[in-house]
């Protein structure tokens, strides 16, 4: 077989494994570089809180309640949610007039390594009980955990808290999370 | 001569990566944001409708801004060049935009991340009722290279209706829907 022939057999490899990468991906992990997901090591993730940051108007108990759910959803997952550590913080407050419900910051990176992930729930927004449900503040604190993890949003499915064209969800994931999760946290020790 | 040009172009490949890779290593830490926002439209009109202000404005500065709790916030100057919807009072416009530097580190939120100097934005903007706006998601800027518009997440449906089209025809489009949604 000649260069000649080869070469555009290269360039459609090339461009289907591009569009496929990008197909089987499509945009759910939180990519890091390449095809690697931010993620941490080990699976075990020590978490504080839930805390408030600011004074908050709806209930405390809203927040801490959502959290609690969060954590008992992702748990049964490959990852290991331990009480009294410092890798995770879940965090609530009023934060203003912003644009966001909740926010998920990771930092500390090394090597795609997540050193401190945090979630933060926004009373600004969420103290409106009437256009704000506990399922929807159930479903922003799952999706901010669940970002701290390397999962980013997912906007074809109605079944996962990860869809953030929706609030309906509440602390719920699909198999597909759980899926990507272990593929995520495959090489990763417990 | 060959092999000594080879060479020397190593050397100097090499010495170029150990100063980009030095300049990362020592520079501020970087905190990666994701945000639930509070509005997500499925369609153009949606946008154009839940936008209190749009412009084609020019980014001017951005300052640190208030931290609430451990969220900082940076505030950024815009000269506005073309108002497509909504009413501002004159040319300056200060955009709050969550993320920026805290001591030494900066917070930067998938909305596109800081804005860069100089460069125009098509912004669809919320207003905070105290003479500040802020920008609704990530499928409201679109970075003006040239006449072209680029957005922040071509993957969305929204973004990819202006994502890689030319700020003419998109105002004209954007000013017709203004005038349907009033």
């Amino acid at each position: 077989m000649t260069a000649r022939r080869l070469l555009p057999l290269a360039i459609a490899f090339l461009v289907g494994s591009s569009l496929g990468t990008g197909y089987v991906y499509a945009n759910h992990p939180w990519i890091c570089s390449g095809t690697t997901a931010y993620h941490y090591t080990p699976r075990t993730v020590g978490y504080n809180g839930p805390s408030a940051e600011t004074s908050v108007s709806r209930p405390a108990s809203a927040y801490t309640g959502a959290y609690t759910r969060s954590i008992n959803i992702w748990n049964p997952t490959v990852i290991n949610l331990t009480s009294g550590g410092t890798k995770l913080q879940l965090r609530y407050g009023a934060y203003g007039t912003n644009g966001w419900l909740g926010l998920a910051t990771i930092s500390g990176i090394s090597s795609c390594h997540i050193g401190l992930g945090k979630s933060q729930l926004n009373d600004t927004y969420l103290r409106n009980t009437g256009t704000y449900s506990q399922t929807a503040v159930d479903h922003v604190a799952c999706q901010e955990v669940g970002h701290t993890f390397g999962l980013n949003h997912n906007r074809t499915s109605s079944t996962t808290c990860m869809n953030d064209t929706i609030l309906t969800a509440g602390a719920q994931i699909n198999q597909h999370d759980r899926d990507l999760l272990s593929s995520i946290y495959a090489h990763v020790p417990n | 001569m060959k092999r000594i040009l080879v060479l020397s172009l190593a050397l100097v490949a090499g010495f170029a990566a150990a100063v980009v890779i030095g300049k990362a290593a020592s520079g501020p830490q970087v905190v990666t944001a994701k945000a639930q926002w509070v509005d997500y439209y499925r369609t153009p009109t949606g946008l154009v409708a839940g936008a209190d202000l749009i412009v084609v404005a020019k980014h001017l500065s951005a300052q640190p801004g208030r931290v609430v709790g451990s969220v900082p916030y940076t505030l950024n100057g815009f000269h506005i060049q073309e108002v497509v919807k909504g009413v501002h009072d004159g040319p300056a416009l200060l955009v709050e935009q969550t993320g920026g530097r805290a001591g030494e580190i900066i917070v930067n939120i998938d909305d596109g991340g800081p804005f860069e100097e100089g460069r125009s934005y098509l912004l669809f903007l919320k207003s905070q009722g105290n003479g500040l706006f802020y920008q609704i998601n990530h499928q409201a800027r679109y970075e003006l290279q040239g006449d072209v518009m680029v957005g922040v997440d071509p993957t969305d449906a929204v973004v990819a209706a202006f994502h890689n089209r030319e700020i003419g025809p998109a105002v004209r489009f954007l000013r017709d829907r203004a005038e349907r949604v009033k």
